[in-house]
């Protein structure tokens, strides 16, 4: 019995495999994104911390069923923001990350493999994906299935002169997602996206620490953070895209988000993108708020308060608004290849609270009498975008 | 190794089923999807801001994922 099991398994196992590699015999023929080269300029400004640098990203089909993307970026970093302030002094560093991905489409069903590699001095993180899209029922419905595994290094900086590091320990991650795009009518398309996620390992910030004492007393005191080893979260993303009668487009989105640590977050967006001549214009608003961690505590009353201990300002009670705007301008240099110019500006604004502003014109305060922190951030964006 | 394998045995399954229901009649033909396939209705027209619009939230807000892009984050600090 237990070998005919095995038997049948493996066959099952094989005819999958087949399937997954061969493609799905009823398919019809789908499409693979359109060929382009992206050069992306960033920068974002706010809360103490400078960050800038270039994104690029490279599409490119072989054939009809094959193509490859890559994409490279660098981050400049510049940080005085209110957790290095508090705890360390301030620094800069650079972050570099690529990624490169093979599409392969098989009648109706795409098969998606990308390996992503982000690393810093103190931070080194490896990302494999693999993903499987269908379209069906008459190319009204897309599903899309995948499932991400990710290894990172944390080590930390001993000088301020980045010369020596200290191995803090390692991250393993899982993700895993479901997507399902919906053609409702000829107008209006929906989507549905939901993602699991698992993390075990070092999964605090080796630089910042709690501060415990008197919330009347200027006596504060400070202990590193300790963190759980584990979190697994959820989230799910419903949207929907309307075009209207005078050639726009309007989408909303909302997102619920819970995880192991105690955060349930909600993010709710609005865009409205308008095409004036050979430009397109774009805005959006978006708005997310979230519920702190379990552990989280701005101020905790004496040394080893509890197990798990954080002030992290991204476990807090918190929310955020982002304004976007874009235009986008699209030139044709022949009839196949077209060149797209667009700036992007974000204007974020961050509220905390339950996390006081202990910056050093307010560190000589008691921490109640020192106000909640608020900061706004400025994201200035410009992108040359070749398509063909 | 022998799970991830499984996984996708089972997700590749699926998708050969799921496929065999391709032949219902779909209610928006394909001559009737012109303004669905207009710029203005693209999701992914500018894909490397909305990668850099992620990696932006990621590292500032508590919350992360069912984007509907790649996932699983950069895994930086």
């Amino acid at each position: 019995m237990k070998a005919m099991l095995r038997k049948w398994f493996i066959t099952w196992l094989r005819s999958s495999l087949a399937a997954l590699l061969l493609g799905s015999p009823l398919a019809w023929a789908g499409v693979l994104p359109e060929d382009r080269a992206d050069l992306l300029l960033h920068q974002y400004e706010g809360g103490g911390v400078t960050i800038s640098g270039p994104s690029l990203l490279v599409r490119k089909k072989f054939g009809e069923n094959l193509a490859a993307n890559a994409t490279y970026e660098v981050d400049m970093v510049s940080s005085a923001s209110i957790d290095v302030l508090s705890a360390a002094s301030a620094y800069k560093e650079t972050r570099d990350q690529w990624s490169g991905g093979v599409s392969y489409l098989r009648g109706k069903t795409t098969y998606n493999v990308n390996f992503l590699n982000s690393s810093e001095k103190d931070y080194y993180s490896d990302n494999a994906s693999l993903s499987i899209s269908e379209d069906m029922f008459g190319d009204l419905t897309t599903v899309t299935l995948g499932f991400t595994r990710g290894w990172d290094d944390v080590k930390q900086r001993l000088n301020k002169s980045g010369t020596q590091y200290a191995d803090k320990g390692t991250v393993d991650r899982r993700n895993y997602r479901l997507g399902l795009s919906q053609i409702v009518t000829r107008n209006f398309l929906m989507g549905l996206n939901y993602e699991s996620a698992a993390q075990e390992g070092y999964l605090q910030n080796p630089y910042r620490r709690v501060r415990y004492g008197a919330s009347n007393s200027t006596a504060i005191s400070y202990q590193n953070e300790i963190y759980p080893r584990t979190r697994t979260a959820n989230a799910a993303t419903l949207d929907g895209r309307y075009f209207l009668p005078y050639r726009a487009s309007v989408k909303g989105s909302y997102r619920y988000y819970s995880d192991s640590w105690g955060i349930v977050a909600h993010t709710g967006e609005l865009e409205y993108v308008h095409p004036i001549k050979s430009f397109i214009a774009e805005a959006s608003v978006r708005y997310y708020t979230q519920t702190r961690a379990d552990f989280y505590a701005d101020l905790f009353p004496y040394i080893d308060a509890q197990n798990f201990l954080a002030r992290d300002k991204e476990l807090s009670t918190f929310n955020d608004v982002t304004l976007h705007l874009g235009l986008n301008w699209r030139r044709a240099w022949t009839p196949s290849v077209s060149g797209v110019a667009s700036v992007f500006y974000d204007r974020i604004q961050y509220s905390y609270q339950d996390f006081r502003n202990n910056l050093p014109r307010y560190s000589g305060r008691a921490p109640i009498n020192q106000p909640l922190y608020s900061y706004g951030a400025n994201v200035f964006q410009v992108q040359y975008s070749l398509q063909f | 190794m022998l799970r991830s394998l499984c996984l996708l045995a089972i997700i590749s399954s699926l998708g050969g089923s799921l496929g065999a229901c391709s032949s219902i009649e779909p209610w928006v033909k394909p001559y009737e999807r012109a303004a669905l396939a207009d710029e203005v209705m693209s999701s992914d027209r500018n894909p490397a801001l909305s990668m850099y619009g992620d990696h932006i939230r990621e590292v500032r807000e508590g919350a992360r994922g069912a984007t509907g892009g790649a996932g699983g984050g950069c895994g930086c600090n």
